[in-house]
């Protein structure tokens, strides 16, 4: 791989130990992919921030690289972390989990993070082109295919590497010749943020590793093609999706090249709806959630917590709605109504053991918590529409 | 050299040096023959691989690495709790292995031939050194 001089010195250890070794690993990575050079990025996004996915060896090794002078050198934001300040119908978590992820937020904080969120396009909007080294699916394919940015799906540990470099191999999404899409699907628009997020589901599971040119989306709103694109993350490896209409590299290629189309049905939206949805009465503790991704802070504002007239659902069950902690410090609980609604920052249900409080099922407008929350949450997962869930508990969520 | 066992030279390549250890790299062998996923499948307290034995001081190999990329803490688990095997060998060069060996400091090497993981799973008995990129019976 062609170095420059610069990067020859950094790779030396003449910028430290830490940086030298965090090139190193970059360089490997990038003879692996085959990636002809390095590129400079403006904005790195770190993965693998729960103390329930990382464990002690993650903690180790972030406090490993502070006990070093490790420091972000662009831009950096990170992953939300564990709901471990959180507490339901009374039980929270041990010290050890509150204690270790405590850690894993300073560790994060100290070495520059900015925020915690798996919205990173939120806070700070990205250029068409600029390269990126982001790891998170959602953002990497809200990046690529909305902005028209660049970045390839990091891993959690080599995006935190990155981002003290602030280089990453000039490879796969970076380069203009690997953005092309090889599958054609046609979708049927989405007459609701659910069906957005299930389009995008069975989307991705079409696609698997490929790049799809989606056609039939339209012009939808953000929330919806974010719950779109978050749902392709869940059930496919793509970095990247062709949207007719709002990606930018979609000037650069053919449509008429594609070979293979497939065409997805209203029906196969409904079915997977009906398949999902939850039973009228719970069959254990049951948590609403919303805000996978999470919801930006503008929308958030407009939260309307008066809760109007009687509750139409069960009275005895609870909301979490979901936001970045977009600018250090949080608070954690934002707002709070008659304790049933509670607007948290930062954390993430699905990356977080909900069983251990007491949690038996999720009802979520999410299909990529749907994806996740029975396999890391150890909870049963279902789906409703976001105005369904707003209208049972009387809260107003404008836009 | 064992009786019964026959004259083995395996080619591999060098994937990840190791910065520490520059004498010769032995230990017996841990044959999983099928692809493993870290996070799940090896637990870096006690050094235990789903499907095997402990990988301590051993020669780990495997045909693929996949699933989460936490995976990555994982090997670097291992060499923390003084459970790393002597050198990792996989037909496949990833990113999660390649970034878990760096960190953890474990040579890796790529197996040229794949095939060889089955031929290999008959003698986890004996002790193998890697010499220049080549995996030999100790002897």
């Amino acid at each position: 791989m062609y170095l420059t001089k610069e990067e020859e010195r950094v790779l030396r250890g003449d910028e430290g130990e830490v940086k030298a070794r965090a090139l190193k690993v970059i360089v490997k990575v990038g003879e692996i992919f085959g990636a002809e050079r390095l590129v400079n990025i403006s904005h790195a996004h770190v993965s693998g921030i729960s103390y329930f996915n990382i464990r002690r060896y993650g903690v180790e090794f972030l406090e490993d690289l502070v006990n070093n002078g490790a420091k972000f050198s662009v831009f950096t934001t990170a992953n939300p972390y564990a709901a471990h300040y959180l507490s339901f119908k009374g039980r929270g978590f041990s010290k050890d989990v509150i204690d270790n992820q405590e850690r894993i937020i300073n560790a994060l904080i100290s070495m520059g993070a900015r925020a915690f969120t798996c919205a990173p396009y939120h806070i700070r909007r990205p250029k068409v082109s600029e390269h990126l080294a982001w790891a998170e699916s959602n953002a990497v394919l809200y990046a690529n295919s909305v902005f028209g940015a660049r970045t390839n799906r990091e891993g959690g540990p080599l995006a935190l590497l990155e981002a003290i470099v602030g280089k990453a191999p000039y490879c796969g999404m970076h380069v203009d010749e690997e953005r092309y899409p090889s599958i054609l699907i046609k979708v049927p628009k989405p007459s609701s943020l659910l069906e957005a997020a299930v389009i995008g589901y069975l989307t991705g599971k079409i696609s698997l590793s490929r790049i799809p040119y989606v056609e039939g989306l339209g012009r939808v709103r953000d929330e919806w093609l974010k719950a779109f694109l978050a749902g392709v993350g869940a059930s496919s490896g793509t970095p990247m999706v062709f949207l007719e209409g709002i990606t930018p590299d979609c000037r650069r290629v053919r449509k008429d090249d594609i070979q293979e189309h497939v065409r997805l049905s209203e029906e196969d939206v409904r079915s997977f709806i009906k398949e999902h949805s939850p039973p009228r009465e719970a069959t254990g503790n049951r948590l609403y959630v919303i805000g996978c991704p999470h919801i930006s802070e503008e929308k958030i504002r407009k939260v309307d917590l008066r809760v109007r007239g009687v509750c139409s659902g069960a009275c005895d069950e609870e909301l979490w709605i979901i936001t970045g902690c977009f600018s250090l410090p949080c608070s954690g609980i934002l707002a709070s109504a008659n304790g049933r609604v509670r607007i948290i920052e930062g954390a993430c249900p699905i990356v977080t053991r909900l069983d251990l409080l007491g949690v038996e099922e999720v009802v979520t407008d999410s299909v990529k918590a749907l994806h996740y929350l029975p396999r890391l949450a150890h909870v049963k997962a279902f789906i409703m529409d976001r105005e369904e869930i707003l209208k049972r508990f009387g809260v107003g969520l404008c836009g | 050299m064992g009786s019964g066992t026959p004259n083995i030279a395996i080619e591999l390549k060098v994937i990840v040096e190791s910065t520490r250890r520059h004498g010769e790299l032995c230990g017996p062998l841990e044959v999983i023959d099928h692809p493993i996923s870290f996070l799940g499948d090896l637990d870096a307290e006690t050094g235990k691989i789903r499907g095997g034995d402990r990988v301590k001081g051993k020669i780990l190999l495997y045909p693929t690495a996949v699933g989460s990329t936490v995976g990555s803490y994982v090997i670097y688990g291992l060499s923390r709790s003084g459970n790393a095997p002597v050198a990792i060998v996989t037909c496949n060069e990833d990113a999660v292995t390649t970034v878990g060996a760096i960190i953890a400091d474990i040579p890796l090497y790529k197996l040229v031939d794949c095939s060889m993981i089955k031929y290999l799973k008959k003698y986890e008995d004996r002790v193998f050194c890697i010499h220049d990129s080549v995996l030999v019976v100790k002897g």
